[in-house]
C-alpha cells in the first residue's frame, strides 16, 4: 500500500533526529500471502522516507529465511551496526501498527527509549530466556503500547529478551492456537499471558512472573 | 486499510504534576470534555493539572466520525490525537493516574489518586465520561477476552469466517454488526425493544448485508462456553421461549454507564442513572466542583456537546476564582 503525501511529511518530520542506519529485512511469499505486496510497498515507502534506513526484501524459501527462524510472512526484522535486533513484525504494520513500525525503528536509530531507570534495572537484570508475543490487529488502538512496551524490553535486554508482534487476523490458526480472542494479548513464553495494553510496570511483573 | 501515526505537530509544553503546589484547578479525566476544560482553564491562565488515565477516552475506541464540525470524515482516534496535541501546546501539567476520592476542606479540594498521591486545589472539575455497560448475566464476566467483547473495533477481525451476536440496536449496536457483516459467518443482531434506535443510515446499510439476522424483542439470559464461548441464550420476550445460538463472540454495544463512582466528601449529587447532577453552568451541588461531558446529567452524550461542556465548566470555574 502506498503511503499517502501528508502521512509522508509527517514521517519525515519524526525521522528527523535519526541517528544510526537501520536496515530493515522483510520476508514475503508468493504462496498465499494476502498482504505481502502491500508489506513491501508500504516498507520501500518508509525507507525512502530517510537516508539512514535501508531496506532489503527477501523470500522466506531464502537462506537468510532459515538462518532466523522466519517461517511466516510477511516478517520484518532490522539490524543495527550488523546486528540483528531482537523484534520482529509479523503481518502488517498498517492502521495504528504504523506507528509501532516509525517508533521502533525511532528507537533502533536513537537509542531513545523512555523508560524509568529504576525498571531499566530490573529489565537488565534478566538472565534467562524470555519470549513476548502480542498478537494485535490493525483497527485497535490500544495495540501499538502494548507491541512497544515488548520491543522496548527486548531492546533493553536483547541477550535474553526477543519481543514479536502478530497481526492476529493474517495468522488464524495461530491466532487460533494462542486462544487470542481479544487485542492486544501478550504471551509471554507460551505460558503467562493477558489481555490488554498494560502500564510498563505491571508488564514488567508478568513478564517476571515467567 | 489506514495509517495512523502517533506524532507531535507541535511545540509538546506539557510539564509533570507538582504535588506540593495547590492548583487553580485539577481537571479529572482526559475525554473530550476534560480536554476542552483544561484548554480553557490553561488558556485563561488558570495554573491546570489535569489527572488522567488514557487521553481521548470513549471517543478512540469509535470507528468514523461523521458529524463533528470541521472534519467530515475522521476516525475517533484521529480526533482525540488533534486535542491532545492542541492542549499539550500550553503549559498544561499532566499525570497519568486516576481519581480515587475527592475531599473538599474549607476552600481547599485534596483529590486522592489510584497510585496514592494527594493533588490540592481550588476548583475541580470532573469529566470522567462513561463506560460501557455489561449485560450482567450468567457468563459474561468469566468469558471477557474469551468471546465477550467491548471493544468492537480492536476485536472485530478476529471473527472472521465465525458466527457472532451483537447485542444493542442503538448507533453503537448497528455499526458494529456492519463492521463484522462484512467478515463474519453470520451475525445476530439482538435488542430488547421491538425496534432499532440507531440512524435511518446506519440501518440502510446494515440491511443491505444477506448475513444479518435482526431478532427485536429478544434479550440475552445467559452466556455459555468451556474455555471460549461457544452459544448464547436469549429468550424471546413476547412468549418467553428461549433459544440456544451457537456463536463464538457475543458483542456487548447496549450503551454506557457514568464513571461517576469516585467518593466524594460533601457528597455530590446524582440522578437515578448515577450522573452528576450539573446547573446549565456545570454548576455541582458543591462550591467550587464542577461537571462536565458525559458523566453529568446534560443530555445527548456526543463529542461536541461533551467538548462543549468541558469548555463552559472551566469558564464556571474562573469566575467562581475570581469572585474568592
Amino acid at each position: 500500500m502506498q503511503i499517502p503525501e501528508e502521512i509522508k511529511e509527517q514521517v519525515k518530520a519524526e525521522f528527523a533526529d535519526l541517528k544510526n542506519k537501520v536496515k530493515i529485512k522483510l520476508f514475503t511469499s508468493q504462496d498465499d500471502c494476502t498482504y505481502c505486496n502491500d508489506t513491501e510497498e508500504l516498507i520501500k515507502g518508509v525507507s525512502e522516507l530517510s537516508d539512514k534506513i535501508e531496506f532489503e526484501s527477501k523470500s522466506i524459501k531464502d537462506e537468510e529465511a532459515k538462518k532466523y527462524e522466519i517461517n511466516l510472512a510477511p516478517s520484518i526484522i532490522f539490524e543495527t551496526d550488523n546486528k540483528i535486533s531482537p523484534i520482529r513484525f509479523n503481518g502488517i504494520p498498517a492502521g495504528y501498527e504504523f506507528s509501532s513500525l516509525i517508533e521502533t525503528i525511532k528507537f533502533l536509530s536513537t537509542n531513545e527509549l523512555d523508560v524509568p531507570a529504576n525498571i531499566v534495572d530490573k529489565i537488565k537484570a534478566i538472565n534467562k530466556n524470555i519470549n513476548i508475543k502480542v498478537f494485535v490487529t490493525v483497527s485497535c488502538p490500544y495495540c501499538p503500547q502494548a507491541v512497544i512496551t515488548g520491543f522496548k524490553f527486548a531492546m533493553i535486554n536483547p541477550q535474553y529478551i526477543k519481543a514479536e508482534m502478530y497481526e492476529a487476523s493474517e495468522f488464524p490458526e495461530l491466532a487460533n492456537k494462542y486462544g487470542v480472542r481479544a487485542v492486544p494479548k501478550v504471551v509471554i513464553n507460551d505460558k503467562i499471558s493477558f489481555e490488554g495494553a498494560l502500564p510498563v510496570d505491571s508488564y514488567l511483573s508478568k513478564v517476571l512472573e515467567a | 486499510m489506514q495509517l495512523f501515526l502517533n506524532k507531535e505537530e507541535v511545540k509538546d509544553n506539557s510539564k509533570p504534576v507538582d504535588y506540593n503546589k495547590i492548583y487553580d484547578t485539577v481537571v479529572i479525566g482526559g475525554g473530550p470534555a476534560g480536554l476542552s476544560a483544561a484548554l480553557y482553564a490553561v488558556r485563561k491562565g488558570m495554573e491546570t493539572a489535569l489527572i488522567t488515565e488514557e487521553i481521548g477516552g470513549e471517543v478512540t475506541l469509535t470507528w468514523d466520525i461523521e458529524n463533528y464540525l470541521g472534519f467530515p470524515k475522521i476516525t475517533g482516534y484521529e480526533l482525540a490525537k488533534k486535542f491532545e496535541e492542541h492542549l499539550r501546546n500550553f503549559p498544561i501539567s499532566i499525570d497519568n493516574d486516576k481519581g480515587k476520592s475527592i475531599k473538599k476542606e474549607k476552600e481547599l479540594i485534596i483529590t486522592k489518586t489510584e497510585s496514592g498521591k494527594e493533588i490540592k486545589s481550588k476548583t475541580l472539575i470532573i469529566t470522567t465520561g462513561k463506560r460501557h455497560r455489561h449485560l450482567n448475566v450468567k457468563g459474561e464476566e468469566e468469558f471477557i477476552g474469551k468471546g465477550v467483547v467491548y471493544c468492537a473495533t480492536c476485536d472485530a477481525p478476529l471473527f472472521k469466517n465465525k458466527d457472532v451476536i451483537v447485542v444493542g440496536g442503538g448507533n453503537s449496536g448497528v455499526e458494529a454488526a456492519i463492521e463484522l457483516a462484512k467478515i463474519a459467518k453470520n451475525v445476530y443482531l439482538i435488542e430488547i425493544m421491538d425496534k432499532l434506535f440507531a440512524d435511518k443510515i446506519l440501518i440502510d446499510r446494515l440491511n443491505q448485508f444477506k448475513n444479518v439476522s435482526i431478532m427485536l424483542g429478544h434479550k440475552v439470559k445467559e452466556i455459555k462456553g468451556e474455555n471460549f464461548v461457544t452459544s448464547v441464550l436469549v429468550e424471546d420476550t413476547k412468549n418467553n421461549k428461549e433459544k440456544d445460538i451457537k456463536v463464538d463472540g457475543i458483542f456487548v454495544e447496549i450503551g454506557l454507564i457514568p464513571n461517576s463512582d469516585i467518593e466524594t466528601e460533601p457528597k455530590i449529587e446524582k440522578n437515578k442513572y448515577g450522573e452528576i447532577i450539573v446547573d446549565q453552568y456545570c454548576n455541582t451541588n458543591v462550591p467550587g466542583i464542577f461537571a462536565a461531558g458525559d458523566v453529568t446529567s446534560v443530555p445527548e452524550k456526543q463529542v461536541i456537546i461533551a467538548a462543549g461542556e468541558g469548555a463552559k465548566a472551566a469558564i464556571t470555574a474562573f469566575k467562581y476564582l475570581q469572585k474568592q
